[in-house]
Protein backbone atom coordinates (compact mmCIF):
# COMPACT_ATOMS: atom_id res chain seq x y z
CA UNK A 1 0.00 0.00 0.00
CA UNK A 2 2.81 2.35 0.98
CA UNK A 3 4.77 1.43 -2.15
CA UNK A 4 1.69 2.14 -4.27
CA UNK A 5 1.43 5.58 -2.68
CA UNK A 6 5.03 6.43 -3.62
CA UNK A 7 4.50 5.02 -7.08
CA UNK A 8 1.44 7.24 -7.60
CA UNK A 9 3.33 10.31 -6.34
CA UNK A 10 6.21 9.60 -8.75
CA UNK A 11 3.77 9.13 -11.66
CA UNK A 12 2.04 12.44 -10.79
CA UNK A 13 5.40 14.27 -10.64
CA UNK A 14 6.48 12.81 -13.99
CA UNK A 15 3.11 13.76 -15.58
CA UNK A 16 3.33 17.29 -14.14
CA UNK A 17 6.89 17.67 -15.44
CA UNK A 18 5.85 16.45 -18.89
CA UNK A 19 2.89 18.83 -18.92
CA UNK A 20 5.12 21.70 -17.78
CA UNK A 21 7.68 20.92 -20.51
CA UNK A 22 4.90 20.76 -23.10
CA UNK A 23 3.63 24.21 -22.17
CA UNK A 24 6.73 26.13 -21.09
CA UNK A 25 9.54 24.19 -22.85
CA UNK A 26 11.61 24.30 -19.67
CA UNK A 27 12.41 21.79 -16.96
CA UNK A 28 9.90 21.83 -14.08
CA UNK A 29 12.59 20.79 -11.58
CA UNK A 30 14.98 23.52 -12.68
CA UNK A 31 12.20 26.10 -12.51
CA UNK A 32 11.33 25.15 -8.93
CA UNK A 33 14.92 24.64 -7.76
CA UNK A 34 16.00 27.89 -9.41
CA UNK A 35 13.15 29.82 -7.84
CA UNK A 36 14.07 28.52 -4.39
CA UNK A 37 17.83 28.77 -4.77
CA UNK A 38 18.21 32.05 -6.71
CA UNK A 39 18.49 34.21 -3.57
CA UNK A 40 20.90 31.67 -2.06
CA UNK A 41 23.07 31.62 -5.20
CA UNK A 42 23.09 35.38 -5.37
CA UNK A 43 23.86 36.00 -1.70
CA UNK A 44 26.56 33.32 -1.49
CA UNK A 45 28.24 34.46 -4.70
CA UNK A 46 28.05 38.04 -3.42
CA UNK A 47 29.56 37.01 -0.07
CA UNK A 48 32.31 35.04 -1.81
CA UNK A 49 33.26 37.83 -4.19
CA UNK A 50 33.12 40.39 -1.39
CA UNK A 51 35.47 38.27 0.70
CA UNK A 52 37.82 38.01 -2.27
CA UNK A 53 37.67 41.78 -2.77
CA UNK A 54 38.29 42.26 0.93
CA UNK A 55 41.47 40.21 0.78
CA UNK A 56 42.54 41.93 -2.41
CA UNK A 57 41.67 45.46 -1.36
CA UNK A 58 42.28 45.62 2.35
CA UNK A 59 44.16 42.81 4.01
CA UNK A 60 47.30 42.99 1.90
CA UNK A 61 47.19 46.75 1.79
CA UNK A 62 46.83 47.43 5.48
CA UNK A 63 50.16 48.64 6.75
CA UNK A 64 51.44 46.36 9.45
CA UNK A 65 53.50 49.11 11.04
CA UNK A 66 50.61 50.79 12.75
CA UNK A 67 51.05 54.44 13.53
CA UNK A 68 48.19 54.36 15.96
CA UNK A 69 44.81 52.73 16.37
CA UNK A 70 42.76 55.80 15.68
CA UNK A 71 44.45 56.52 12.36
CA UNK A 72 44.22 52.93 11.29
CA UNK A 73 40.51 52.81 11.98
CA UNK A 74 40.04 56.04 10.10
CA UNK A 75 42.02 54.76 7.12
CA UNK A 76 40.04 51.53 7.06
CA UNK A 77 36.81 53.44 7.24
CA UNK A 78 37.89 55.70 4.38
CA UNK A 79 39.13 52.72 2.39
CA UNK A 80 35.85 50.94 2.81
CA UNK A 81 34.06 54.03 1.58
CA UNK A 82 36.50 54.35 -1.30
CA UNK A 83 36.07 50.67 -2.23
CA UNK A 84 32.32 51.14 -2.18
CA UNK A 85 32.52 54.15 -4.51
CA UNK A 86 35.08 52.42 -6.71
CA UNK A 87 32.73 49.49 -7.05
CA UNK A 88 29.90 51.84 -7.99
CA UNK A 89 32.15 53.69 -10.40
CA UNK A 90 33.28 50.42 -11.97
CA UNK A 91 29.67 49.37 -12.63
CA UNK A 92 28.81 52.85 -13.90
CA UNK A 93 31.83 52.88 -16.23
CA UNK A 94 30.99 49.43 -17.52
CA UNK A 95 27.42 50.49 -18.26
CA UNK A 96 28.58 53.76 -19.82
CA UNK A 97 31.17 52.05 -22.01
CA UNK A 98 28.77 49.35 -22.97
CA UNK A 99 26.03 51.69 -24.09
CA UNK A 100 28.56 53.95 -25.79
CA UNK A 101 30.25 51.21 -27.78
CA UNK A 102 27.26 49.04 -28.45
CA UNK A 103 25.17 51.77 -30.06
CA UNK A 104 25.97 50.21 -33.43
CA UNK A 105 24.14 47.03 -32.45
CA UNK A 106 20.60 48.05 -33.07
CA UNK A 107 18.96 45.76 -30.53
CA UNK A 108 17.65 46.36 -27.02
CA UNK A 109 20.11 45.34 -24.32
CA UNK A 110 19.62 44.29 -20.77
CA UNK A 111 22.24 44.26 -18.02
CA UNK A 112 22.37 41.08 -15.95
CA UNK A 113 24.31 40.14 -12.86
CA UNK A 114 26.03 36.78 -12.62
CA UNK A 115 24.53 35.02 -9.65
CA UNK A 116 26.46 31.75 -9.80
CA UNK A 117 29.57 30.43 -11.53
CA UNK A 118 29.95 26.66 -11.08
CA UNK A 119 33.66 26.83 -12.13
CA UNK A 120 33.41 23.27 -13.42
CA UNK A 121 36.54 21.92 -15.17
CA UNK A 122 34.51 20.28 -17.95
CA UNK A 123 32.08 23.06 -18.84
CA UNK A 124 31.71 26.83 -18.91
CA UNK A 125 28.32 27.85 -17.59
CA UNK A 126 27.14 30.84 -15.58
CA UNK A 127 23.74 31.69 -14.13
CA UNK A 128 22.38 35.22 -14.56
CA UNK A 129 19.63 37.00 -12.65
CA UNK A 130 17.40 37.75 -15.65
CA UNK A 131 14.82 35.38 -17.08
CA UNK A 132 11.68 35.13 -19.15
CA UNK A 133 10.03 37.92 -17.15
CA UNK A 134 12.74 40.21 -18.59
CA UNK A 135 11.95 38.97 -22.13
CA UNK A 136 15.01 36.76 -22.43
CA UNK A 137 14.92 33.87 -24.88
CA UNK A 138 17.27 30.98 -25.57
CA UNK A 139 20.07 31.66 -28.09
CA UNK A 140 20.33 35.37 -27.31
CA UNK A 141 23.93 36.67 -27.37
CA UNK A 142 25.57 37.63 -24.11
CA UNK A 143 28.15 40.44 -24.15
CA UNK A 144 30.53 42.07 -21.71
CA UNK A 145 32.42 45.32 -21.78
CA UNK A 146 36.11 45.39 -22.60
CA UNK A 147 37.98 48.31 -21.10
CA UNK A 148 38.46 50.93 -23.79
CA UNK A 149 37.73 48.42 -26.53
CA UNK A 150 33.97 48.31 -26.67
CA UNK A 151 32.01 45.14 -26.17
CA UNK A 152 32.82 41.51 -26.74
CA UNK A 153 30.83 38.32 -27.07
CA UNK A 154 31.15 36.14 -23.98
CA UNK A 155 28.41 33.58 -24.42
CA UNK A 156 24.88 32.66 -25.31
CA UNK A 157 21.68 32.15 -23.34
CA UNK A 158 20.69 28.49 -23.43
CA UNK A 159 18.02 27.91 -20.81
CA UNK A 160 15.57 30.54 -19.65
CA UNK A 161 13.46 30.29 -16.51
CA UNK A 162 11.19 32.92 -15.03
CA UNK A 163 13.73 34.81 -12.94
CA UNK A 164 17.07 33.33 -13.98
CA UNK A 165 18.83 31.88 -16.98
CA UNK A 166 21.72 29.63 -17.87
CA UNK A 167 24.40 31.04 -20.14
CA UNK A 168 27.10 29.01 -21.87
CA UNK A 169 30.38 30.87 -22.15
CA UNK A 170 32.38 30.81 -25.36
CA UNK A 171 34.70 28.27 -23.74
CA UNK A 172 31.92 25.71 -23.15
CA UNK A 173 32.11 22.59 -25.39
CA UNK A 174 28.52 23.25 -26.54
CA UNK A 175 29.28 26.74 -27.82
CA UNK A 176 29.88 27.40 -31.50
CA UNK A 177 29.74 30.53 -33.64
CA UNK A 178 30.45 31.53 -37.21
CA UNK A 179 33.37 33.97 -37.02
CA UNK A 180 35.83 35.81 -39.23
CA UNK A 181 39.39 37.02 -38.90
CA UNK A 182 39.26 40.81 -38.84
CA UNK A 183 42.50 41.38 -40.82
CA UNK A 184 42.05 38.79 -43.58
CA UNK A 185 38.29 38.28 -43.60
CA UNK A 186 38.65 34.47 -43.51
CA UNK A 187 35.72 32.69 -41.97
CA UNK A 188 35.73 29.76 -39.59
CA UNK A 189 33.82 28.12 -36.77
CA UNK A 190 34.72 28.96 -33.21
CA UNK A 191 34.07 26.20 -30.67
CA UNK A 192 34.73 25.93 -26.96
CA UNK A 193 36.45 23.00 -25.30
CA UNK A 194 36.30 23.81 -21.56
CA UNK A 195 39.84 25.15 -21.74
CA UNK A 196 41.37 28.61 -21.41
CA UNK A 197 41.40 29.01 -25.19
CA UNK A 198 38.73 28.32 -27.82
CA UNK A 199 39.29 26.46 -31.06
CA UNK A 200 38.88 28.17 -34.43
CA UNK A 201 38.21 25.51 -37.05
CA UNK A 202 37.65 25.18 -40.79
CA UNK A 203 39.79 28.14 -41.80
CA UNK A 204 40.86 27.93 -45.47
CA UNK A 205 44.30 26.37 -45.89
CA UNK A 206 45.37 29.50 -47.80
CA UNK A 207 44.45 31.76 -44.91
CA UNK A 208 47.15 34.23 -43.86
CA UNK A 209 45.94 34.24 -40.26
CA UNK A 210 48.68 34.80 -37.67
CA UNK A 211 48.94 35.14 -33.89
CA UNK A 212 47.59 38.46 -32.66
CA UNK A 213 44.78 38.67 -35.24
CA UNK A 214 41.41 39.64 -33.83
CA UNK A 215 38.40 37.39 -34.23
CA UNK A 216 34.93 38.84 -34.77
CA UNK A 217 31.51 37.32 -35.31
CA UNK A 218 30.62 37.09 -39.00
CA UNK A 219 26.84 37.35 -38.55
CA UNK A 220 26.36 34.46 -40.99
CA UNK A 221 25.02 32.06 -38.38
CA UNK A 222 21.92 34.24 -37.89
CA UNK A 223 22.48 34.08 -34.12
CA UNK A 224 25.07 36.76 -33.42
CA UNK A 225 25.22 40.18 -35.07
CA UNK A 226 28.34 40.68 -37.18
CA UNK A 227 31.34 42.57 -35.86
CA UNK A 228 31.26 41.46 -32.23
CA UNK A 229 34.77 41.09 -30.88
CA UNK A 230 35.55 37.65 -29.41
CA UNK A 231 39.27 37.23 -28.92
CA UNK A 232 42.78 37.13 -30.30
CA UNK A 233 44.60 34.35 -32.11
CA UNK A 234 47.28 32.71 -29.99
CA UNK A 235 48.57 30.01 -32.33
CA UNK A 236 47.84 28.64 -35.79
CA UNK A 237 48.34 25.14 -37.17
CA UNK A 238 47.09 22.85 -39.88
CA UNK A 239 43.91 21.06 -38.86
CA UNK A 240 45.04 17.63 -37.61
CA UNK A 241 41.76 15.98 -38.65
CA UNK A 242 41.00 17.68 -41.95
CA UNK A 243 44.26 18.58 -43.70
CA UNK A 244 42.69 21.02 -46.13
CA UNK A 245 41.83 23.42 -43.32
CA UNK A 246 43.79 25.44 -40.82
CA UNK A 247 42.83 25.76 -37.20
CA UNK A 248 43.81 28.24 -34.51
CA UNK A 249 43.63 28.75 -30.78
CA UNK A 250 41.79 31.89 -29.71
CA UNK A 251 42.16 33.62 -26.37
CA UNK A 252 38.92 35.33 -25.25
CA UNK A 253 39.34 39.09 -25.00
CA UNK A 254 37.28 39.16 -21.80
CA UNK A 255 38.54 37.56 -18.60
CA UNK A 256 35.75 35.01 -18.21
CA UNK A 257 36.75 34.08 -14.67
CA UNK A 258 36.20 37.60 -13.37
CA UNK A 259 32.87 38.30 -15.02
CA UNK A 260 30.31 39.86 -12.73
CA UNK A 261 28.15 41.93 -15.05
CA UNK A 262 27.03 40.95 -18.55
CA UNK A 263 24.63 42.33 -21.13
CA UNK A 264 22.09 40.28 -23.00
CA UNK A 265 21.33 41.45 -26.49
CA UNK A 266 17.58 40.98 -26.95
CA UNK A 267 18.07 39.74 -30.47
CA UNK A 268 15.72 37.10 -31.74
CA UNK A 269 17.45 34.33 -33.66
CA UNK A 270 16.81 34.63 -37.38
CA UNK A 271 16.33 30.89 -37.61
CA UNK A 272 13.49 28.93 -35.94
CA UNK A 273 14.24 27.89 -32.35
CA UNK B 1 18.13 6.53 7.27
CA UNK B 2 15.20 7.73 9.30
CA UNK B 3 13.58 11.16 9.30
CA UNK B 4 15.24 12.22 12.55
CA UNK B 5 18.73 11.45 11.25
CA UNK B 6 17.92 13.15 8.02
CA UNK B 7 16.64 16.34 9.63
CA UNK B 8 19.24 16.59 12.39
CA UNK B 9 22.39 15.37 10.65
CA UNK B 10 22.24 14.97 6.88
CA UNK B 11 20.13 18.01 5.96
CA UNK B 12 22.19 20.54 7.97
CA UNK B 13 25.38 19.04 6.54
CA UNK B 14 23.91 19.32 3.05
CA UNK B 15 23.10 23.02 3.60
CA UNK B 16 26.65 23.67 4.82
CA UNK B 17 28.13 21.66 1.92
CA UNK B 18 26.00 23.53 -0.61
CA UNK B 19 27.03 26.84 0.91
CA UNK B 20 30.72 25.89 0.67
CA UNK B 21 30.26 24.81 -2.94
CA UNK B 22 28.86 28.22 -3.91
CA UNK B 23 31.07 30.25 -1.62
CA UNK B 24 34.38 28.68 -2.64
CA UNK B 25 33.54 29.02 -6.34
CA UNK B 26 32.96 32.75 -5.89
CA UNK B 27 35.75 33.35 -3.39
CA UNK B 28 38.63 31.30 -4.79
CA UNK B 29 37.51 31.39 -8.45
CA UNK B 30 38.63 27.79 -8.82
CA UNK B 31 36.71 24.54 -8.88
CA UNK B 32 36.32 23.47 -5.24
CA UNK B 33 35.75 19.79 -6.06
CA UNK B 34 32.54 17.82 -6.46
CA UNK B 35 31.19 18.57 -2.98
CA UNK B 36 27.66 17.22 -3.50
CA UNK B 37 28.94 13.95 -4.96
CA UNK B 38 31.36 13.63 -2.02
CA UNK B 39 28.42 14.06 0.36
CA UNK B 40 26.49 11.34 -1.48
CA UNK B 41 29.43 8.90 -1.24
CA UNK B 42 29.88 9.52 2.47
CA UNK B 43 26.20 9.18 3.35
CA UNK B 44 25.95 5.94 1.33
CA UNK B 45 28.75 4.38 3.37
CA UNK B 46 26.79 4.89 6.60
CA UNK B 47 23.23 4.34 5.53
CA UNK B 48 21.64 2.05 2.95
CA UNK B 49 18.11 1.71 1.68
CA UNK B 50 15.21 3.93 2.59
CA UNK B 51 12.78 5.98 0.54
CA UNK B 52 14.04 9.15 2.20
CA UNK B 53 17.64 8.35 1.24
CA UNK B 54 16.75 7.69 -2.39
CA UNK B 55 14.64 10.86 -2.54
CA UNK B 56 17.60 12.77 -1.13
CA UNK B 57 19.93 11.16 -3.69
CA UNK B 58 17.53 12.06 -6.49
CA UNK B 59 17.37 15.67 -5.31
CA UNK B 60 21.17 15.90 -5.01
CA UNK B 61 21.45 14.46 -8.52
CA UNK B 62 19.17 17.20 -9.82
CA UNK B 63 21.26 19.83 -8.07
CA UNK B 64 24.47 18.29 -9.41
CA UNK B 65 23.07 18.29 -12.94
CA UNK B 66 22.02 21.91 -12.66
CA UNK B 67 25.64 22.97 -13.27
CA UNK B 68 25.46 21.39 -16.74
CA UNK B 69 23.04 21.40 -19.62
CA UNK B 70 20.22 18.88 -19.98
CA UNK B 71 21.69 16.16 -17.77
CA UNK B 72 19.72 16.90 -14.58
CA UNK B 73 17.52 13.78 -14.81
CA UNK B 74 20.46 11.68 -15.97
CA UNK B 75 22.61 12.63 -12.99
CA UNK B 76 19.64 12.16 -10.62
CA UNK B 77 19.12 8.64 -11.97
CA UNK B 78 22.88 8.04 -11.71
CA UNK B 79 22.89 8.98 -8.02
CA UNK B 80 19.92 6.73 -7.25
CA UNK B 81 21.49 3.83 -9.17
CA UNK B 82 24.74 4.39 -7.28
CA UNK B 83 22.79 4.13 -4.03
CA UNK B 84 21.19 0.87 -5.15
CA UNK B 85 24.55 -0.51 -6.35
CA UNK B 86 26.41 0.31 -3.13
CA UNK B 87 23.54 -1.16 -1.13
CA UNK B 88 23.78 -4.32 -3.24
CA UNK B 89 27.56 -4.47 -2.78
CA UNK B 90 27.09 -4.70 0.99
CA UNK B 91 26.20 -8.34 0.50
CA UNK B 92 29.59 -9.09 -1.01
CA UNK B 93 31.94 -6.53 0.55
CA UNK B 94 32.44 -5.51 4.12
CA UNK B 95 32.53 -1.77 4.66
CA UNK B 96 33.95 -2.11 8.14
CA UNK B 97 37.59 -1.49 7.27
CA UNK B 98 38.73 1.95 6.22
CA UNK B 99 40.60 0.47 3.24
CA UNK B 100 37.44 -1.01 1.78
CA UNK B 101 35.68 2.32 2.19
CA UNK B 102 38.52 4.10 0.40
CA UNK B 103 38.32 1.53 -2.40
CA UNK B 104 34.59 2.12 -2.87
CA UNK B 105 35.02 5.90 -2.78
CA UNK B 106 37.86 5.97 -5.30
CA UNK B 107 36.05 3.57 -7.64
CA UNK B 108 32.85 5.62 -7.38
CA UNK B 109 34.67 8.90 -8.07
CA UNK B 110 36.45 7.38 -11.07
CA UNK B 111 33.19 5.96 -12.42
CA UNK B 112 31.47 9.32 -12.08
CA UNK B 113 34.46 10.94 -13.77
CA UNK B 114 33.97 8.55 -16.70
CA UNK B 115 30.28 9.55 -16.81
CA UNK B 116 31.32 13.19 -16.94
CA UNK B 117 33.84 12.45 -19.69
CA UNK B 118 31.10 10.80 -21.73
CA UNK B 119 29.00 13.96 -21.43
CA UNK B 120 32.04 16.13 -22.20
CA UNK B 121 33.12 14.23 -25.32
CA UNK B 122 29.53 13.98 -26.51
CA UNK B 123 29.37 17.80 -26.50
CA UNK B 124 32.91 18.47 -27.70
CA UNK B 125 33.35 19.54 -31.32
CA UNK B 126 37.03 20.45 -31.18
CA UNK B 127 39.75 18.05 -32.35
CA UNK B 128 41.54 16.11 -29.65
CA UNK B 129 45.25 16.81 -29.43
CA UNK B 130 47.97 16.04 -26.90
CA UNK B 131 47.62 19.38 -25.14
CA UNK B 132 43.91 18.77 -24.60
CA UNK B 133 44.61 15.26 -23.31
CA UNK B 134 47.31 16.60 -20.97
CA UNK B 135 44.93 19.24 -19.62
CA UNK B 136 42.24 16.59 -19.12
CA UNK B 137 44.68 14.42 -17.19
CA UNK B 138 45.55 17.35 -14.90
CA UNK B 139 41.85 18.23 -14.48
CA UNK B 140 40.98 14.59 -13.73
CA UNK B 141 43.69 14.33 -11.09
CA UNK B 142 42.51 17.60 -9.54
CA UNK B 143 38.88 16.45 -9.65
CA UNK B 144 39.60 13.10 -8.00
CA UNK B 145 41.91 14.65 -5.40
CA UNK B 146 39.60 17.50 -4.33
CA UNK B 147 36.49 15.30 -4.30
CA UNK B 148 38.29 12.68 -2.24
CA UNK B 149 39.40 15.33 0.26
CA UNK B 150 35.75 16.39 0.67
CA UNK B 151 34.75 12.74 1.15
CA UNK B 152 37.26 12.45 3.98
CA UNK B 153 36.03 15.70 5.55
CA UNK B 154 32.39 14.56 5.44
CA UNK B 155 33.40 11.12 6.72
CA UNK B 156 35.15 12.69 9.72
CA UNK B 157 31.99 14.68 10.47
CA UNK B 158 29.42 11.96 9.86
CA UNK B 159 31.29 9.23 11.75
CA UNK B 160 30.55 11.14 14.96
CA UNK B 161 26.82 11.24 14.29
CA UNK B 162 25.88 8.23 12.21
CA UNK B 163 28.38 5.50 13.06
CA UNK B 164 27.37 5.03 16.70
CA UNK B 165 23.72 4.77 15.84
CA UNK B 166 24.17 2.21 13.07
Amino acid sequence: MKKNKYFIIIIIIILLSGLWYGIKRTSFFNEVIGFILSPFWESTTYAGSKTRNFFQNYLFLVNLKKENERLKKEILFLKSQLAYYKEREKIYKKLEEFYQFSAEFNYPKIAAKIIYKPMDPFSGIVFIDKGSKDKLLPQMPVLAGVEGRGVALVGQVVEVYRSWSKVILITDPLFSADVKVERTGDRGILVGKAEKYCNLQYLPSTSQIKPGDEILTSGQDALFPSGLLIGKVVSVRRDPVQGMFKSAEVKPIVDLYNLDLVFVLLKLPEIPL
Amino acid sequence: MNAKEFLTVVLPLFVVAFFFKLYFSAFLLIYPGDILFALVLTVLIFRNSSVLLYTFLFFLGLLEGLDFLNIEILSAIYFVLLGILINHLRKYLTFETFESKILIWILSILTFLIFRYLVYFYNLNAPINWMLILNLVVKSFYYVFTTFIWVLIFYKILINFLYKRS
